[in-house]
């Protein structure tokens, strides 16, 4: 892919002209991607966001802990997934056309109209784009909603939505384990199994886990650190330096 | 398309005709009823422009006593079908036989009853309601 990111067109420039390395030596020079994992489900009241927070160019972890979820208006967020750059571009358009619309309307906006106007930017620029989104939120004539806008630009109601690389290992968990009505913790708690399982089995994905319970009374925000994240299988503790189990001795220390 | 929105279209279009010299001003008011996901709405647009959400609004020659007799009304408490029946009865309260013309009575209505569709209201509550005022005013002229 051709590097967009001004750092490294500068270190393109420069490479060609002194005949340096080519892009396939150095992984590191990618357009800004979010790998990521991104998922929006629907409870009783409302609904929660969450989201993985691993930005890489190329192999390189250019942010390791960024937030894929934006603010639209005061109670629709959007998840973020694939080009940083088109995403963002999107939701700074979104934000702008949804403030004007809610001076206009007189209330706040609906979460439809949202996911429309992001939709609409998605899909009438789709050749330029590659963006995949999920938009949630709530509002008093719906309330809890989830829509999700994938890469062509369609847009889809769901009462849950899964998107970004690491999505592709949680189908079948969702199809499994996903049930209508949980509650808000419920919700919480399963939204955070669930993307920490994407970041187990998917390299693009990693950091932490970033949520957003958008709900009647408002908007909560919330952190999952990585060492709090649950296990899965084969997985590890989290540990500090394996030289510190070493120097405490254990004769376990070698044994897995 | 939100009623709130629809008027607020018609009211600029209209509030258009009133800026420039080369072009006329409507010489019309519109009373626009609508049923949309934020219940019944009334609003009523006049030739300048002036566009105003309403419990009750008249437009025309009559329009002062109409307005009047609206203001008599209990709104909050009144049903459709009384409605309707109290509508009629300004109708022909206001008329003036002597000096305008003689006229046939329309009603449409935007409700549940009609599924919240716009429609004519049907014909035998229209028979009602006319009859109703007739007799009203005939109560009336005997005082």
């Amino acid at each position: 892919r051709k590097p967009l990111s001004p750092v490294s067109a500068a270190m393109d420039a420069a490479s060609s002209l002194m005949g340096g390395p080519s892009s396939a030596d150095a992984p590191t020079d990618g357009e800004h991607r979010m790998g990521t994992t991104i998922v929006g489900v629907c409870y009783a009241g409302g609904v929660v966001l969450a989201a993985d927070s691993r930005t890489s160019t190329g192999m390189y972890v250019a942010n390791r802990a960024s937030d894929k979820i934006s603010q639209l208006t005061d109670n629709v967020y959007v998840c973020r997934s694939g080009s940083a750059a088109d995403t963002q571009v999107i939701s700074d358009y979104v934000r702008y056309f949804l403030h004007q619309h809610t001076i206009q309307l007189g209330q706040p906006a609906t979460v439809k109209v949202a996911s429309n106007l992001v939709r609409l930017l998605a899909y009438q620029n789709k050749s330029m784009l590659q963006a995949g989104m999920i938009v949630g939120g709530w509002d008093k004539y719906e309330g809890g909603q989830i829509y999700s806008v994938p890469l062509g630009g369609t847009i889809l109601r769901q009462p849950f939505a899964i998107g970004g690389s690491g999505s592709s290992y949680l189908y079948g968990l969702m199809d499994h384990e996903w049930k209508e009505g949980m509650t808000q913790e419920e919700a919480e708690k399963f939204v955070v199994k669930v993307v920490s399982l994407a970041i187990a089995r998917d390299g693009a994905s990693g950091g932490v886990v970033r949520t957003v319970t958008i709900n009647e009374e408002g908007v909560k925000r919330s952190f999952h650190p990585g060492d709090k994240l649950p296990l899965w299988h084969e997985e590890m503790e989290p540990q500090n330096s394996l030289l510190d189990i070493l120097a405490a001795g254990s004769s376990d220390a070698m044994v897995q | 398309m939100p009623v709130k929105e629809l008027a607020d279209r018609v009211a600029s279009y209209v509030h258009l005709c009133t800026l420039y010299w080369w072009l006329r001003p409507f010489g019309c008011g519109v009373i626009l009823g609508g049923y949309d996901r934020d219940g019944p709405q009334l609003y009523m647009i006049e030739p300048s422009g002036l566009s105003y959400k309403y419990f009750g609004a008249a437009l025309g020659k009559g329009r002062q006593a109409a307005k009047t007799e609206i203001e008599k009304l209990k709104l909050s408490e009144l049903t459709c079908r009384e409605g309707i029946v109290e509508v009629a009865k300004i109708i022909y309260g206001v008329h003036d036989e002597a000096k305008d013309k003689s006229f046939e009575l329309e009603l449409s209505w935007v409700c549940d009853e009609s599924n919240r569709q716009h429609e004519k209201v049907p014909n035998d509550l229209l028979e009602q309601a006319k009859a109703a005022a007739q007799a009203a005013l005939e109560e009336m002229d005997a005082d």
